[in-house]
């Protein structure tokens, strides 16, 4: 099966085993991708130059950050080897002073056998005070952040299997198990997961009014699903504020997705526009709605709508 | 494909130490990366979590932080190209653990890659097709899923593709046989044999 010849694409045809005609034929047929439109690439052009010029200042906070990191923890190591190394020495000689007959030249050498690390029963035991003087920052540190975000993770599954299981009980119940997460996991790492989930119960839920509060506090943009929750955010925003759902429908329009999430959107910001009073411009988008899905959902309101 | 192009600072060129700008480059490349990283996402990269902005947002954050680094042994589309390849099937791993962890985004992603009007007939068959090819592509591994889409679908030639992918230009012919043979295998098991009548129209998806 393995050649170190040189292959020539299926889509030539030019082998002689050319084995697969169809699989040639479906390879030429699968079409070229088209390039990001200018005004995105232009959009991405402008996110890049903002990172550049926050990265310097991210470099040096990043460097104290560094900084303060190794200055804690030397001088936790410092405090550690003082207390571990010094202390039993300090309690060597206290020691020794109490256990010396008087003063005389032997009481230093009955020391000495003993001075690396105090084994007998008298000896003070340094290193336990020393660690329980460490002790609240080693507690705070002992749970690893993995295993919490898998506790958040678990916690969060409960919801969210609820939720894919639909109907509007589950919701409830889903909405719960997430009211529930965010209590127990206040300012998470799956914060986000979870606010956006809540969105997702509350409209099943029919709760509208509660999943557009959310929504509007949400950073979309900081979210996976960034233009479909925006959409969502803007057919919510439409329900009486037309001139706030623009914006979002605007954005959309301009992404040039494909699919369900462009047809909602043109219809949106369409629908909007004619609300507003805007009827050239809404005709222009309810016009290129149909162009562009002639069977789409709301291609025959918009013709029953439409002066003929 | 071009060489360093007017990306190159001409002083620093008569210095001897091509230096690259970010700007110029993203100028000059940034059409042809967009493309790159449709075609090695597949068609459903315009909508759902992931989208072609961003994908070329952190191709070019890599080019920048790796500018240092470009000696020109190779051409600078290449060097983007290699980049780009990392980039995208790093997301691409990336989403499959996203996906499994939060299965529910999966229809509305499905959603987004339905076919557009009827009317616009051989745009819909060939988006069908395209969808086609990439649900067996998608169900190799990454590596095949990767040689089969630079060499069958953007027609690179194999010394290309082994700057790329980063193996000899001969174990580039080897392993694109065998991947070969495993797509037209998971084709197979997904719609039957490929030589059988009827052209692709015909495949049920």
């Amino acid at each position: 099966m393995s050649t170190l010849e040189p292959l020539s694409p299926w889509a030539d045809g030019a082998e002689e085993s050319a084995p697969e005609p169809r699989l040639a034929q479906l390879f030429a047929s699968v079409p070229e991708p088209a390039p990001l439109a200018d005004f995105a690439r232009q959009r991405v052009a402008a996110r890049l130059r903002q990172r550049g010029s926050r990265s310097a200042g991210r470099v040096l906070v990043r460097l104290v950050a560094v900084g303060v990191v190794i200055g804690v923890t030397g001088a936790a190591a410092a405090q550690w080897a003082t207390v571990r190394w010094l202390a039993p020495q300090e309690a060597l000689v206290t020691s020794n002073a109490r256990v010396a007959p008087g003063p005389g030249p032997l009481a230093p050498q009955k020391s000495l056998p003993v001075r690396p690390r105090p084994a007998t029963p008298d000896a003070p035991a340094p290193a336990e005070p020393a660690l329980r003087e460490l002790g609240p920052s080693v507690a705070l540190s002992a749970p690893a952040p993995s295993s919490r975000l898998g506790q958040e993770a678990a916690s969060l599954a409960v919801a969210l299997s609820a939720l894919k299981a639909g109907g509007r009980d589950n919701a409830a119940r889903a909405l719960q198990a997430i009211d529930q997460h965010v209590q127990k996991f206040p300012r998470g790492a799956l914060e986000l997961e979870a606010r956006v989930a809540r969105v997702d119960a509350l409209l099943v839920l029919g709760r509208r009014q509660e999943a557009r509060r959310e929504l509007s506090a949400l950073p979309i943009e900081n979210v996976g699903r960034k233009h479909e929750l925006r959409l969502i955010r803007a057919e919510l925003r439409a329900d009486d504020d037309c001139r706030a759902a623009l914006g979002d429908f605007t954005v959309l329009v301009e992404q040039s997705l494909p699919g369900a999430l462009a047809e909602r959107a043109l219809f949106g910001r369409g629908a909007c526009l004619l609300k507003l009073g805007d009827k050239a411009a809404a005709q222009r988008d309810l016009a290129q709605y149909l162009e562009r899905f002639p069977n789409g959902r709301f291609a025959e309101q918009i013709r029953a709508q439409s002066p003929q | 494909m071009e060489r360093l192009g007017a990306a190159v600072s001409l002083a620093a060129e008569l210095d001897g130490k091509p230096v690259l700008e970010l700007e110029a480059i993203y100028r000059e490349h940034s059409a042809a990366v967009s493309k790159w990283v449709r075609r090695l996402w597949g068609p459903g990269v315009t909508g759902g979590s992931v989208d072609a902005e961003d994908l070329l947002q952190e191709v070019f954050l890599v080019v920048q932080r790796r500018l240092g680094t470009f000696r020109a042994e190779a051409a600078l589309t290449t060097w983007l190209y290699g980049i780009t390849v990392l980039v995208v099937n790093a997301r691409r791993k990336k989403e499959r653990w996203r996906r499994l962890l939060w299965r529910r985004a999966e229809p509305e992603l499905q959603l987004e890659q339905e076919p557009g009007a009827p009317g616009a007939q051989s745009d819909f068959e060939r988006a069908e097709v395209s969808r086609l090819v990439y649900s067996v592509l998608d169900s190799l591994r990454e590596r095949d899923r990767t040689l089969l889409i630079l060499f069958e679908l953007e027609r690179l030639p194999g010394a290309e593709i082994s700057q790329i992918v980063g193996v000899s230009e001969a174990n580039v012919w080897v392993a694109l046989t065998r991947a070969r043979a495993r797509f037209k295998a998971a084709f197979e098991r997904r719609y039957g044999d490929v030589d059988a009548a009827g052209g692709a129209s015909h495949v049920d998806t």
